[in-house]
């Protein structure tokens, strides 16, 4: 009993820092204390936080996508292309079938092989940004008017935008996945120890398949979110993205060697970042200390995973 | 007065002498107060059952693990060896299975590894000096090796060869501990490595074998040691060789109380054909019945490891023919074989079975997850529900099975990943030395699990490279030996003495 | 020993003949592209971003890797060009003072606090883009010195220094690589750090060397390409890492360490280098390349973990 409740306060403490740094936060600076500021740091996190929840199940795997960046420009610039030339609802499949079949190709060439995930996903990330440039000959593509498609980022339920309910629902779906299902569990058992998965019997190629087709599946679909809130995309719009995503993760606590994590704490992970970044634009610090910001903070967090795991080994 | 001074001179010459050494582990006592001595320019063999403490004292006397008690004297001075670096700086070497090579590098690079010769310019490295100084010594050995060659592509015999001259030039020592040193090797190899045992004699350098091979000892040996129980309980002379002498040795007084019940052999469960595995396994042939027990015994290399492996689709092979209940299958992954009803249980629980940041309860389930209850959704309560049932049938001390496993003992983590296997009702487990690692309680206790399942009708081929464990458990122990099957003994009391005497055969 | 002597041969030089392969069949379509202007193009398309393709190489052969390349070489370009103010030489030697302080700070990281050198590399190099966009303020800023852009600009006989710059390297690096102390160390720590440690080779040195290696590379990258453009930008480098250890691995240079050669390396980046000038001849799409570069990759790993696991069962 003493074991779980100790972890649940282990597992708390982002909660915990996140909190106490609201409360700073609003006791400091005036503009923080908005209610619209709130909502502000909600809808800027809402379209990377659905690609950081998609990819935190590659990472319990045991994995990493690092084309996400570039399968979001493509996505995004499919999503705008296809509303032009055709319809809405090719402006939204077209978009997700490709980032599916990219997801399949990255699972299986990593799985099948045996291959590092880094790798490949880098290799995977030349290819899609070449196509996605390709593909609009290098142009940022602007969307004509169309109501229907504009109305995703337009509705405001409670003064709230869809695309950040769609981020509320993903993650308690992907949350579910993970913890409640067999699929979530092969992938915690994969990421902790892959050979006794293996001789275990798990379907090792489809488990670890599925958590990138599901990564890649959350990135057209925060690559949709944004363009019909921007209706323009551009073919670069998803360069670096996978950095950002991967900081979001580690923030959160979870480590990139697999087996340990969960949506949760992607999401606390995502708002800290958030919350911080928004502290840092409301006091007018450069952009550019943003960056270093997040640079440490990476550092940290993965200093901090290590010390974890090596006092956890001395047991 | 005559006597005191061969006292006195045997004395001087002993380059190594143990005395009293005491090595407890968790549950086991692993040296008994054990007296060892070694002669300068001396091959010294030790002998034993697994578990005697062979490996044990040569652990410690290569720094590898720290003795409880007892004194170490080297060339008649006192020391404490109490690290891999400070062992080698005595002068000790271990010429370890796992090779301490590195392979992507040539040979002479390897045995002048952090002695390379310099040049006149400061960082470079004479080439042609490297070259013709390990020339020199590969040649005083008499080994045709290329210097130039990168060690990965020697053969396993060479890889051997090149270490024992990197033990003796790189690290200047005068003890040589090799640990089956012959297990992978040709009869050719093993005569070469003999002379070059002899070379190392000639230059005054002592080797400890330790061998299972009681004719290669006796052959190459100036003294024997037998070692059973942790202590050492007989040191024969080179004129006084004798095998049968020194297998009543290793085995002492155990007493085989196996009453063992014959079992009807009614129902053909499993058949292995024509299973042929590169070099290791040539034209394997067995049936297994309902609720038989087959026990695999041999030696370190005879091949029975990747036997079972393959069995299970963790090893390919040349060719397998497997037929379940009469009916030909196909195993080409553990997938396959799991999807039939085969389970595994690996040697090493650390690395391939246990789930070491999970629970107990997550270390129960998996199997039984993904192969019975193959939902989509987890059914936390029916979990729940199986892992407790299993806590309890197999008597598993923990406080609850939201344990972290990590915090078992080895012998309640052994029967935590048995309820894993168990909990798919097997017809046919496959257990790679199910009781390594464990204390003699829990021993036990897996040893009547497995007897009573195998009596409602599961069948077991156990792998184990202790001999009492197999000769007490199985029906039927087949002997393998350099990938053949050397013995078979059926329902009869099997005593360790015949296994030894067939897997020693060379 | 069971190897075909022919099969092996042409499995070490797989790059060099793809590489001969594609030079024959473009000389048949245009004899403009073994001309020297164009080989000259070739080399000088990668000669810059080539010289941190030597010190990756080691870092690979180590079993490490660095991301922040890119961004290190844009900060020292920016260094170099914020810096000029205080005299040419001082915004040069800045620069190259940051690359090897920043290879110290990833060695140091990566060895003192044990964690994985993409973690880490993944982390500096966020920050040091942070601090390239500080220094120009998210914009472009322009060289003010008149002789700094002379130094990557000119030519002797007739050849751009950057590229004499580069070849230089790829022979010093491969000598040192290959005959000395410290190169065979690489190789020793890389096929096996705990037998090295064991034999006592001073592991910590060597990796940390390593990174400071590819660091001052990336520094001096960074000083040729800021006097080639005479320009400074936070949107320099970014494909950088991804260009460099694709090179390395094209070259042959396995991941799993203890093997490899800066020659090799070399040869990968000079596919590239091939490759780009080819589709510019053939007038194929610009991002076709990236494509085909990111396919080429995903193939080479293929072929490489196909031949690791067969060599497993021999």
């Amino acid at each position: 009993m003493k074991n779980k409740s100790i972890s649940f306060l282990k597992n708390q403490t982002n909660l915990i820092i996140l909190i106490f740094l609201v409360i700073i936060l609003t006791l400091a600076i005036p503009s923080f204390r908005q209610v619209s500021n709130f909502l502000n740091i909600l809808k800027a996190i809402s379209v990377i936080s659905i690609v950081s929840c998609g990819m935190t199940l590659v990472v319990i795997g045991g994995g990493l996508d690092l084309s996400v960046g570039s399968t979001f420009s493509l996505a995004a610039v499919m999503s705008i292309v296809m509303l032009n030339r055709h319809n809405v609802v090719l402006a939204i499949i077209v978009p997700i079938i490709a980032a599916i079949i990219i997801g399949i190709l990255n699972g299986i060439i990593t799985s099948y092989f045996n291959l590092s995930s880094i790798i490949v996903t880098l290799g995977m990330l030349s290819v899609v940004s070449g196509f996605a440039l390709f593909y609009v000959n290098g142009g940022t593509q602007v969307g004509n008017p169309n109501k229907i498609f504009e109305a995703i980022a337009k509705i405001n339920l409670f003064k709230i935008p869809l695309y950040c309910y769609i981020f509320i629902i993903i993650a308690i779906v992907y949350e579910v996945l993970l913890k409640k299902t067999s699929f979530g569990r092969g992938l915690v058992l994969i990421g902790t120890n892959p050979e006794a998965a293996k001789i275990i019997g798990i379907n090792i190629t489809l488990i670890r398949t599925l958590s990138f087709v599901i990564c890649s599946f959350s990135v057209s679909i925060a690559a949709v979110m944004l363009s019909s809130r921007l209706m323009t995309a551009a073919p670069t719009a998803g360069v670096g993205y996978e950095f950002d995503v991967i900081t979001a993760i580690v923030i959160g606590g979870i480590s990139l060697g697999g087996g340990k994590g969960n949506i949760y704490n992607t999401v606390i992970g995502a708002i800290l970042l958030g919350v911080i970044i928004n502290a840092l634009t409301l006091t007018n610090v450069p952009f550019a200390f943003q960056a270093i910001t997040k640079g440490l903070l990476i550092i940290l967090a993965i200093t901090l995973d290590v010390r974890a795991r090596s006092s956890f080994e001395k047991q | 007065m005559e006597e005191k001074e061969l006292n006195n001179n045997q004395y001087d010459n002993k380059l190594l002498k143990v005395e009293k050494i005491v090595k407890i582990f968790p549950g086991t006592v692993a040296l008994d107060e054990i007296d060892f001595d070694l002669n300068k320019g001396e091959v010294h063999a030790i002998v034993g059952e697994n578990g005697a403490g062979k490996s044990t004292l040569m652990k410690i006397l290569s720094g590898a693990y720290t003795k409880n008690s007892g004194s170490i004297y080297i060339d008649g001075i006192e020391v404490e060896i109490n690290n891999v670096l400070n062992s080698s700086n005595l002068g000790i070497s271990m010429i370890y299975q796992e090779l301490e090579n590195i392979p992507k590098i040539t040979v002479s690079e390897n045995i002048f590894v952090g002695k390379l010769p310099g040049t006149r310019f400061m960082g470079f490295v004479n080439f042609r000096k490297l070259y013709s100084e390990t020339k020199k010594l590969l040649d005083e050995f008499d080994l045709n090796i290329e210097p130039n060659m990168k060690v990965n592509r020697l053969t396993i015999a060479q890889q051997q060869f090149v270490e024992i001259i990197k033990a003796i030039n790189a690290r200047n020592s005068k003890i040589i501990i090799m640990d089956e040193p012959t297990s992978s090797l040709t009869k050719d190899e093993t005569e070469k490595l003999f002379s070059i045992i002899r070379g190392l004699k000639t230059k005054g350098i002592s080797v400890i074998y330790i061998s299972h091979r009681l004719d290669e000892v006796t052959g190459i040996s100036d003294r024997i040691s037998v070692f059973r129980d942790g202590k050492n309980v007989g040191t024969l002379y080179k004129e006084n060789f004798d095998a049968q002498k020194i297998i009543s040795l290793m085995i002492g007084h155990t007493l085989e109380e196996t009453n063992k019940a014959k079992i009807l052999r009614k129902k053909l469960v499993f058949e292995v054909k024509n299973l042929n595995i590169k070099n290791r396994i040539e034209n394997f042939n067995i049936k297994l019945y309902e609720g038989e027990i087959l026990g695999i015994a041999g030696l370190m290399g005879s091949g029975k490891d990747e036997l079972v492996k393959s069995l299970f689709g963790l090893w390919p092979a040349a060719s397998k023919e497997l037929f379940f209940n009469e009916r030909k299958i196909t195993v080409r992954t553990p997938r396959d074989a799991v999807n039939l009803g085969i389970v595994y249980l690996p040697e090493e629980r650390k690395i391939q079975s246990l789930f070491l940041t999970l629970s107990v309860k997550y270390n129960i389930s998996p199997i039984w997850l993904f192969n019975i209850c193959r939902k989509f959704f987890i059914n936390d309560l029916k979990e729940n529900e199986l892992s407790k049932q299993f806590i309890k049938k197999l008597s598993v001390k923990t406080p609850s099975i939201y344990q972290q496993i990590v915090s078992l003992s080895g012998g309640n983590q052994q029967k935590v990943i048995f309820s894993r296997l168990i909990a798919v009702n097997p017809k046919l487990m496959i257990l790679n030395d199910p009781t390594r690692g464990v204390d003699v309680g829990s021993k036990e206790e897996i040893h009547n699990l497995i007897r009573k399942m195998a009596l409602e009708g599961t069948s077991f081929i156990i792998l184990s490279s202790e001999i009492p464990e197999i000769s007490k458990i199985a029906d039927r122990v087949i002997v393998l030996s350099k990938g053949e099957i050397c013995g078979e003994f059926i329902d009869e009391k099997v005593t360790t003495k015949d296994i030894l005497i067939c897997a020693t055969r060379v | 020993m069971r190897s075909n002597k022919v099969l092996d041969f042409f499995n070490e030089q797989k790059i060099l003949i793809v590489i001969i392969l594609i030079v024959a069949v473009l000389t048949i379509k245009t004899t403009y592209f073994i001309s020297f202007a164009n080989i000259i193009n070739i080399l000088m398309l990668i000669s810059i971003e080539g010289i941190i393709v030597i010190g990756m190489t080691y870092l690979i052969i180590l079993k490490e890797l660095d991301l922040s390349v890119g961004s290190t070489m844009a900060l020292s370009g920016v260094l170099a060009i914020y810096l000029q103010k205080y005299g040419m030489f001082v915004g040069i030697i800045s620069g190259l003072l940051l690359g090897m302080a920043v290879g110290f700070l990833n060695g140091f990281l990566v060895t003192k606090l044990k964690l994985t050198s993409i973690a880490v590399t993944l982390g500096t190099m966020v920050m040091l883009n942070g601090f390239v966009f500080a220094l120009t303020n998210s914009a472009t800023i322009k060289g003010t010195n008149k002789s700094f852009p002379l130094i990557a600009n000119t030519t002797v006989l007739k050849i751009p220094i950057p590229i004499i710059v580069f070849i230089v390297f790829v022979i010093i690096f491969e000598i040192i690589l290959k005959r000395t102390y410290f190169g065979k160390n690489v190789y020793a720590v890389g096929g096996n750090i705990i037998a090295s440690k064991f034999f006592g080779i001073k592991v910590e040195m060597v990796r940390i060397a390593a990174f400071v290696l590819t660091g001052f590379m990336a520094g001096i990258a960074g000083v040729l390409l800021a006097s080639k453009l005479n320009i400074a930008s936070g949107r320099l480098g970014l494909n950088t890492p991804i260009l460099v250890i694709t090179a390395v691995l094209l070259g042959g240079v396995s991941l799993s360490g203890g093997e490899g050669s800066v020659s090799k390396a070399f040869q990968g980046m000079l596919l590239i280098g091939i490759l780009n000038n080819a589709m510019v001849i053939l007038q194929t799409n610009d991002f076709i390349q990236d494509m085909i570069r990111g396919s080429i990759l995903i193939l080479i790993l293929i072929i490489d973990a196909v031949s690791i696991n067969r060599a497993k069962y021999i």
